[in-house]
């Protein structure tokens, strides 16, 4: 018997596998294919109609889609849309960038451990809640202390401002800990103080990781919907106060997709606003994933140097001290404080209480309203409640259906999103070539992520339920929820896998694995923990999220799914159009609902905390 | 005034949680001269160096025991701030850690931080540094570039120009050399013999060759304690311990 040539032969292609995981990966194309074609097809039937024009939409200052004679000029939700995200940049943008410097700079390891699973958690506080805060908890003090009206934008920037901050702290927390090590030494060592290391090193340094968070933030409130539409209300006009009313791009899409708007042009034009968002959070995410390539920022010059180049005649005289002459003086005692050293003590105290301030206050505003709901939420929940449909007389009123219609919509889009992003995920990280092809799907889905979620329900409307025929259904509203949380799986799957050490995959191939046989055994097993964890806090964001279904859920409806061609309510929905109503009663069953989802999230969150613990207690790598 | 400026370290324990990085050292470095730790890695060497100016504080679950003094001040002290110590002990560091803005702000840091706002002045003193770290020529036309720009061996000397900026009676360097090639290896180690009659130089170093070099003292250190230290000379040539004697001449470490 002869022995086989172990150079011979074919190895396995798993060309199957491979294919698959490539058709996954292809996915996110798919998604923003149909985002654009909706979009662009939406617009081009609104344009193409008498009562609209171009001309009109992108100079026109008046936005009146009812009545006899309809105007779409776009500046009233543009200047609406901009109040809210300034408004509320204004407010998140200094407290957040102080707390996370507080968080990495000041904060004892034993606070950090508590305050930034805290923060993440709050992040996840679903935006139809933030809404009810801002309608009902909110716009009652500012209308009793600051004359607004029953909706203003104030009340909705405030909101906004408690959403974005989360991203702001995490992100700027994520770039000021790049800041090596060596570079705080460094001003330590040079006599400078802590906040004096913070300030005009470690900021500067991590320049670009803010701004980019600033960036993301920023898309984030633009895009922002639900709390909007409950809290700013929905008279579109061009102007910048903040104790009245505006209406923003998305909380018209919104007003579409609730119906409060008739069919024809005023609907269509819901999709030219889309556009009109679509590019405005597009420009905003391309920038910040520009900012975020650069490592470190190069420091700009200050204002007062900036001034100084300009005016030179300006002089900002400050008291000089000449350390040579002072270093000679026979009775110098570095050790001894000079009164410049005693205010740069007292400047680094006053500016820890400060930001540190700026975390409590951030933290606290979120833990009173969460409060607040509480009370109001406590004592309806019953098991009447928690089993009765939503009748229209409060005392009888319960989510029974509508907590089975949510649990229909995650079973579902976990099951759409999650192989598909699994696979996307496995596919970009282990088995593609790092090239064009790898470039261009890993930047279509980070720009799926940022795409506004009532921007889905557009496309969920247009494509899943008209063009698909799937009509107002579970099938809809779960594939339309599946696209959105497809980015959210690729990316905590791609970091599970990434974190599973290089030499497991090398091992395996060294003794004739092929690289899917290597991924397969050793790389998907030891990443099962991550992924799963990823996967929960999607359901727990697909489980709070309301824009995208808004257009798609069957309001009403008494009885529960059992198919996926049912009609279906969810709970987001059920508080929204609870917040809404006039009487106090339904207000407080929203409250109830609210209770409801919260405990839900906070199981959710608690199981994917407990996963990954576990899991890094057990790791041995 | 001699005496006065001599560092004395005296039963100085350091642990990390509950492990001895340094055990029970107690020793004389004199001023004006370049005194060199040598041992193998782990051996305690950086965390001796990095207690005498307190840079040990800024590592959570550190903790310092005996006594430093210094110019009749007790270094370990509550009642010593060690923000005001670092502007008389500076430090260079292993990896050249310049920040990211211009040359000259890199050296205007500690200037402006001590309250040094007169352009002139700031001017006049950036220059000296650079020029006592021997980094003047090659910089003084560009000093407004990023100092990321420089190579490696000049950004090690940026990073001693800033220090000296500050003017320290005291510049502690761990391992300066380490990261850089013979040739800017060679430039730093002429600096640090120049630098003595400016400062007191203490120095890390991985090297028993630059130590011999350049060093008037060198102290040997084995897992954590001091098993000798006396002039470079008698401790290359003639070392009084065993061990001190295996290790220079390259049996372990």
């Amino acid at each position: 018997m002869s022995e086989a040539n172990p150079l011979e032969g074919v190895s396995p292609r798993h060309n199957f596998v491979i294919g698959s995981l490539f058709v996954s990966a292809s996915l996110s194309v798919v998604a923003s294919a149909l985002i654009i074609y909706t979009l662009a097809d939406g617009t081009l039937d609104f344009f193409s109609s008498d009562e609209a024009s171009l001309l009109e939409f992108i100079s026109g200052r008046d936005w009146v889609p009812n009545g006899r004679n309809p105007s779409f000029g776009i500046w009233p939700l543009l200047s609406g849309t901009a109040l809210i995200a300034g408004g509320a940049l204004l407010i998140a943008v200094p407290l957040g960038v102080s707390a996370a410097l507080y968080l990495s700079e000041f904060a004892s390891q034993r606070t950090r451990k508590i305050l930034k699973p805290t923060i993440e958690i709050l992040s996840g506080i679903p935006s139809v809640v933030h809404g009810f805060f801002a309608l009902l908890v909110i716009s009652p003090f500012i209308q009793d202390y600051f004359d607004a009206t029953y909706f203003n934008a104030a009340s909705a920037i405030i909101v906004v401002s408690a959403m974005i901050m989360p991203i702001i702290v995490s992100i700027s927390d994520d770039a000021i800990r790049a800041v090596p090590r060596e570079m705080r030494e460094a001003s330590l060592a040079l006599g400078a103080n802590r906040w004096e290391t913070a300030s005009r090193v470690v900021l500067p340094a991590a320049r670009s990781g803010i701004v980019a968070s600033v960036l993301l933030a920023l898309a984030r409130a633009v895009g922002e919907t639900m709390a909007v539409t409950l809290a700013a209300g929905s008279v579109a006009s061009l102007h910048l106060d903040p104790l009245r009313e505006v209406q923003t791009l998305t909380a018209y899409i919104a007003q579409v997709a609730t119906g409060d708007i008739p069919p024809g042009p005023a609907t269509d034009a819901g999709f030219a606003v889309g556009s009109t968002l679509f590019v405005l959070t597009y420009t905003a995410n391309t920038l910040a994933i520009g900012a975020t390539k650069k490592r470190f920022g190069r420091k700009p010059l200050s204002i007062r140097a900036s001034i100084g180049k300009l005016f030179p005649s300006i002089s900002f005289s400050r008291s000089n001290i000449d350390i040579k002459e002072m270093r000679k003086a026979s009775n110098y005692d570095p050790l001894l404080p000079t009164p410049l050293d005693m205010k740069r003590r007292s400047m680094e105290k006053l500016w820890r209480r400060t930001i540190a301030f700026s975390l409590v206050l951030g933290v606290g505003f979120l833990l009173i309203l969460l409060q607040s709901v509480i009370s109001a939420g406590a004592p309806g929940i019953s098991s009447n409640f928690l089993t009765n449909y939503p009748s229209s007389r409060s005392h009888l009123a319960g989510i029974g259906p509508v907590i089975i219609g949510s649990v229909w919509l995650i079973t579902l889009t976990m099951l759409f999103a999650l192989p598909a992003g699994v696979g996307a995920a496995v596919y970009l990280t282990e088995m593609s070539r790092p090239g064009k092809i790898n470039i261009f799907l890993r930047r279509t889905i980070q720009n799926l992520a940022a795409v506004p979620s009532i921007i889905f329900g557009l496309v969920g409307l247009f494509v899943f339920s008209r063009i698909l025929g799937f009509g107002l259904s579970l099938l809809t509203g779960s594939l339309t929820l599946a696209m959105m949380v497809l980015p959210m799986i690729v990316v905590t799957t791609e970091e599970a896998l990434l974190s599973v050490p290089k030499g497991f995959r090398d091992g395996a191939l060294a003794v004739g694995a092929t690289r899917w046989q290597a991924v397969r055994h050793h790389v998907i097993p030891n990443a099962i923990p991550g992924i799963a964890t990823g996967a929960i806090l999607s359901i727990a964001r697909a489980l709070g999220e309301t824009a995208p279904i808004l257009f798609v859920a069957s309001l009403f409806s008494k009885t529960a799914p059992t198919g996926i061609f049912d009609g279906f309510m969810a709970m987001p929905i059920q508080i929204f159009f609870w917040t809404r109503h006039p009487s106090q009663e339904f207000q407080d069953l929203a409250a109830s609902t609210i209770l409801v989802l919260l405990i839900l999230l906070i199981i959710l969150n608690g199981i994917a905390l407990l996963i990954r613990n576990r899991a890094e207690a057990r790791r041995s790598w | 005034m001699e005496k006065e400026n001599t560092i004395s370290v005296s039963n100085l324990t350091v642990k990390y949680g509950e492990s001895e990085a340094v055990k029970d050292i107690s020793m004389e470095l004199k001023s004006e001269s370049v005194t060199a730790f040598i041992g193998p890695s782990g051996c305690g060497k950086s965390t001796l160096l990095r207690a005498f100016n307190r840079m040990n504080d800024e590592i959570d679950g550190c903790t310092m025991d005996g006594s430093i003094t210094w110019m009749g001040k007790e270094l370990l002290s509550d009642t010593i701030d060690p923000v005001l110590l670092r502007r008389a002990v500076s430090m260079v560091f292993q990896k050249a850690n310049v920040f990211p803005i211009s040359i000259y702000e890199n050296v205007a840091f500690g200037l402006r931080i001590q309250g040094m706002t007169n352009p002139t002045e700031l001017d006049a003193s950036i220059e000296e540094s650079l020029r006592d770290a021997a980094l003047w020529d090659e910089v003084k036309d560009r000093l407004q570039d990023d100092a990321y720009s420089l190579s490696g061996g000049q950004q090690q000397r940026l990073c001693i120009a800033r220090a000296l900026a500050i003017r320290p009676s005291v510049l502690l360097m761990d391992e300066p050399t380490s990261a850089l090639d013979p040739i800017a290896t060679a430039k730093i180690e002429e600096l640090i013999k120049k630098l003595k009659s400016k400062v007191t130089i203490v120095m890390v170093t991985h090297s028993m060759s630059q130590a011999a070099r350049i060093s008037d003292y060198t102290a040997f250190l084995y897992l954590g304690e001091l098993i000798e230290f006396g002039d470079t000379e008698k401790i290359f040539n003639d070392p009084d311990e065993e061990l001190t004697g295996q290790y220079i001449s390259g049996r372990f470490g």
